[in-house]
C-alpha cells in the first residue's frame, strides 16, 4: 500500500488499525478542538484522537436529544457516541468552544457516561489574566490525568512531547510549502486526508509516513494551470468535500480551518516552563472566531488570511459554512466584506456535516471557478 | 457556423440553435424549444435537442459545438462541454442588453443574482439558500393550492388592491398559510399578490447582498410572471430592462454563445495561467 493510501485509510473512520494496535497496550482519549494541547496527553503516554462523526451518516439517536436548530456536526457526533462507535475511547476532554458543542458534551456525559471526563475551560481572550487562568486549567488537566490513570507527567516528559509535536508542525508546514509552487505536487483533497490522518494516529508513526511522502513529492511534477483556491471555515474532515471543488477544474492550495493551518502554523517554545509555553501557544495561535480580544479577534484572523492568500498565490476564497454555526456565520459575512474590498473573489458554500445537496454545491462551485478563470 | 446551447433545468429543458456570425454581423437564433423536464436529464436533453433541430430542419451532424448548462448539465451525453447556468444567464442577458450589470434569474429551484462586467463575463453572484422559497417550484405549488395556473397568476396579482401578508418563507409553511387565507375568505388575487411580494422581498435581499448596479434585468421562468416583476421594480425603485426573447431561454442562449466562443478559442489553446500576485 502506498503512503497516501495509508493516510486515506487512517482518515476514513474511527477506530482505524493504528488506534486498534495502540489499544492493545495503551489508553486513548478523544477531544475535538484545536485548543486542546495534545502534547499533555502524549506526555501521559495516552493517544489523543480528534474525534468527529467521520464515516457515520445517521443522526436519529441524537435528534431525540438535540433540535434541528443545532449544529449538524454536533448532532452527527452525538449520534456516533450514542451508537457506541466511539466506545473504544477511554474518555473525553470536553471544552467550551460554542453552545452547540457544550450541549453535545452534556448529552455525552449524562447519557453515555465516558470512563474519564474532563472539562477544560478555555478563555475567550489572550491577555495576561486569561493566560494565568489557562495555565491553571492545563495544570488541572495534568493532575486529573495523573490521578485517574495513576501516572506522573514530569516537565521533561512534557518537553519531549513538545519536541515531537513541533516536528509534526514543521513537517506539515513543509507539506504546505510545496503547495506554494506554480504546480502544486499534491491536491487539496489528498492534503485533507493527510490532515485527518494526522489527528487520528500516533504522531511517531505519522511523522515517519509524512517524511517519506515529502521525499516522494519533492521532485514530482504537479498540477498547473488551475485556478487556486483557499478554503476557510470550521472543519473539513472529509477529503470528498474538497474533491468535489477540485474535480470541477480547480486546485485547493491552502486553508484557514482546524484541520489545516490553524492546527500547525504555530510552534511551542521548548525553553522554560512547559505549561506556560503550551498556554501561550494555544491561546495565541491562529485564532478561532470564538476568540474576541484585540490579539485574537477578527482583525487577527483577517490579517492571517490575507498573508496566506499572498503566500499561496490564491485566486479566490471559498468559505465552507456549516448550517447553524453561530460563530462562523457572523465571521464569514465580515471576512467576505473585507476580502471583497481587497478585490479577492469569494464564495460562501453552505453545507451540512455529511455531504448532501451535491448538485447545488457543484453549481455554486463551478460558477465560482468560472469567475476565477 | 452552427452551435447549440442546452439548458436542462429542474422543471424545464430548453434548447437554442444558433447560426453564429463568422466575425462580424449578427448571430441568428434559428430555432428554440422548451419542454418539461423528464425524470432523466439525458432524456430531457435528447428530446429538447431533437425538437429544436426538427424546427430548424437540421440534423445533429450539422451542429459543430454543443454546450450544456442547468441542473442536468453534466448528464447531457452529446454536449462537448458544460458551463454553469450562472455564467450562461449572465452571458445571454448581456448579449441583448450590453449595459446590463445585474441579472436576476429565478428558475425552478434556485434564484440567483448575477453580476457581469462590461464584456458579459461573470464576476460575482449570490444564490438562495438550499430551499425552494421564492422559486418557480414555489409558484407551481401555490398555483395548485389556489386552483389557478402559473400563466394566470401574474395578471391576477395586478388586480389586487390589498395584497395579503404572507410571512412564511418556506414553501411548505407558506402553503399552510395560503390554505388558512383561503379559509378566511381572502380574495385569490390578494393572496397571489402577497405571494409575489414575498418572492420579491427575497430577491431584493439577494440583490442587496452583492449590491445593486444598473442596468438590471430578470431572466428565467419566473420573469414571465408580471406580478413578481412589478413587485421587484417597486421595491428596488427602478425600471427593469426586458430581454427581447422569452426570458426562460436566456440560459440556453448563453450556452450557445459560449459554444461559439469555444469554437473560436480552439486556436489559442495552451496559454499558461500566471500566479496571482496580490499587493495588499
Amino acid at each position: 500500500m502506498d503512503i497516501l493510501e495509508k493516510m486515506y485509510e487512517a482518515a476514513e473512520k474511527l477506530p482505524n488499525s493504528w488506534i486498534n494496535d495502540w489499544k492493545k497496550t495503551g489508553k486513548v482519549l478523544g477531544y475535538l478542538c484545536s485548543y486542546i494541547p495534545e502534547e499533555i496527553l502524549h506526555a501521559a503516554k495516552i493517544l489523543p484522537i480528534r474525534v468527529t462523526a467521520r464515516g457515520h451518516s445517521e443522526s436519529t439517536l441524537a435528534d431525540a436529544c438535540m433540535s434541528r436548530l443545532n449544529c449538524p456536526f454536533a448532532r452527527y457526533l452525538l449520534d456516533t457516541v450514542l451508537s457506541g462507535k466511539l466506545d473504544f475511547l477511554d474518555g473525553v476532554i470536553a471544552y467550551n468552544s460554542c453552545d452547540h458543542i457544550r450541549r453535545m458534551f452534556d448529552n455525552w456525559r449524562l447519557r453515555h457516561k465516558p470512563p474519564f471526563y474532563h472539562f477544560l475551560s478555555i478563555p475567550h481572550r489572550a491577555d495576561e489574566l486569561a493566560m494565568k487562568w489557562f495555565q491553571g486549567e492545563l495544570s488541572n488537566l495534568r493532575s486529573h490525568l495523573e490521578s485517574h490513570f495513576k501516572i506522573t507527567i514530569s516537565d521533561d516528559d512534557l518537553k519531549e512531547s513538545i519536541k515531537l509535536y513541533n516536528n509534526t508542525y514543521d513537517l506539515l508546514q513543509a507539506l504546505y510549502d510545496l503547495r506554494k509552487r506554480e504546480d502544486p505536487p499534491i491536491k487539496g483533497s489528498d492534503v485533507a486526508a493527510i490532515m485527518t490522518a494526522c489527528l487520528s494516529m500516533p504522531k511517531e508513526a505519522f511523522n515517519d509516513l509524512l517524511s517519506q511522502l515529502l521525499d516522494e513529492l519533492e521532485g514530482k511534477e504537479g498540477y498547473s494551470d488551475l485556478p487556486r483556491i483557499m478554503v476557510v471555515g470550521s472543519l473539513v474532515d472529509n477529503p470528498e468535500y474538497i474533491k468535489i471543488i477540485e474535480d470541477l477544474g480547480s486546485i485547493v492550495v491552502t486553508d484557514s480551518h482546524c484541520f489545516g493551518t490553524k492546527y500547525f502554523s504555530d510552534k511551542v517554545k521548548i525553553e522554560g516552563n512547559p505549561i506556560e509555553a503550551l498556554s501561550a501557544r494555544y491561546l495565541l495561535k491562529s485564532p478561532c472566531p470564538r476568540m474576541i480580544d484585540e490579539r485574537t479577534g477578527h482583525e487577527k484572523r483577517l490579517e492571517l488570511i490575507k498573508s496566506l492568500i499572498k503566500e499561496y498565490y490564491v485566486d479566490g476564497v471559498i468559505f465552507e459554512r456549516m448550517t447553524m454555526c453561530d460563530l462562523w456565520s457572523g465571521e464569514i459575512f465580515m471576512l467576505q466584506n473585507d476580502l471583497k474590498q481587497l478585490g479577492v473573489p469569494t464564495l460562501i458554500l453552505e453545507r451540512d456535516y455529511i455531504i448532501s445537496g451535491v448538485g447545488q454545491m457543484k453549481t455554486r462551485s463551478q460558477a465560482f471557478i468560472e469567475v476565477l478563470k | 457556423m452552427l452551435v447549440a446551447g442546452i439548458d436542462v433545468g429542474s422543471l424545464t429543458g430548453k434548447c437554442i440553435i444558433l447560426k453564429a456570425a463568422k466575425q462580424f454581423g449578427a448571430d441568428n437564433i434559428i430555432a428554440s424549444a422548451i419542454i418539461p423536464t423528464r425524470v432523466k436529464p439525458a432524456r430531457t436533453a435528447n428530446e429538447v435537442y431533437d425538437n429544436a433541430l426538427q424546427k430548424a430542419n437540421l440534423t445533429r451532424s450539422k451542429i459543430e459545438y454543443v454546450v450544456g448548462t442547468g441542473y442536468g448539465r453534466i448528464k447531457i451525453p452529446f454536449a462537448d462541454t458544460n458551463i454553469s447556468e450562472i455564467s450562461c444567464h449572465g452571458r445571454g442577458a448581456h448579449y441583448y442588453l450590453p449595459t446590463v450589470r445585474t441579472i436576476i434569474d429565478i428558475g425552478g429551484q434556485d434564484s440567483k443574482v448575477i453580476r457581469v462586467d462590461e464584456n458579459g463575463k461573470l464576476v460575482d453572484f449570490t444564490m438562495n439558500d438550499k430551499c425552494a422559497a421564492g422559486t418557480g417550484r414555489f409558484l407551481e405549488v401555490m398555483a395548485k393550492a389556489l386552483e389557478t395556473t402559473l400563466d394566470a397568476m401574474g395578471p391576477l396579482a395586478l388586480k389586487s388592491k390589498h395584497p395579503a401578508m404572507i410571512s412564511a418563507q418556506c414553501s411548505v409553511f407558506a402553503e399552510s398559510e395560503v390554505v388558512s387565507l383561503i379559509a378566511d375568505g381572502v380574495p385569490v388575487e390578494d393572496i397571489i399578490a402577497g405571494l409575489s411580494e414575498s418572492i420579491a422581498s427575497r430577491i431584493v435581499s439577494l440583490v442587496n447582498r452583492i449590491g445593486l448596479k444598473e442596468d438590471l434585468t430578470i431572466t428565467g421562468g419566473v420573469a414571465k410572471n408580471i406580478g413578481v416583476v412589478k413587485s421587484v421594480e417597486e421595491k428596488l425603485k427602478l425600471k427593469i430592462k426586458k430581454v427581447p426573447i422569452d426570458p426562460q431561454l436566456i440560459g440556453a442562449l448563453g450556452a450557445a454563445l459560449f459554444a461559439k466562443d469555444e469554437l473560436q478559442k480552439k486556436a489559442e489553446r495552451g496559454k499558461k495561467r500566471k500566479l496571482k500576485k496580490w499587493d495588499f
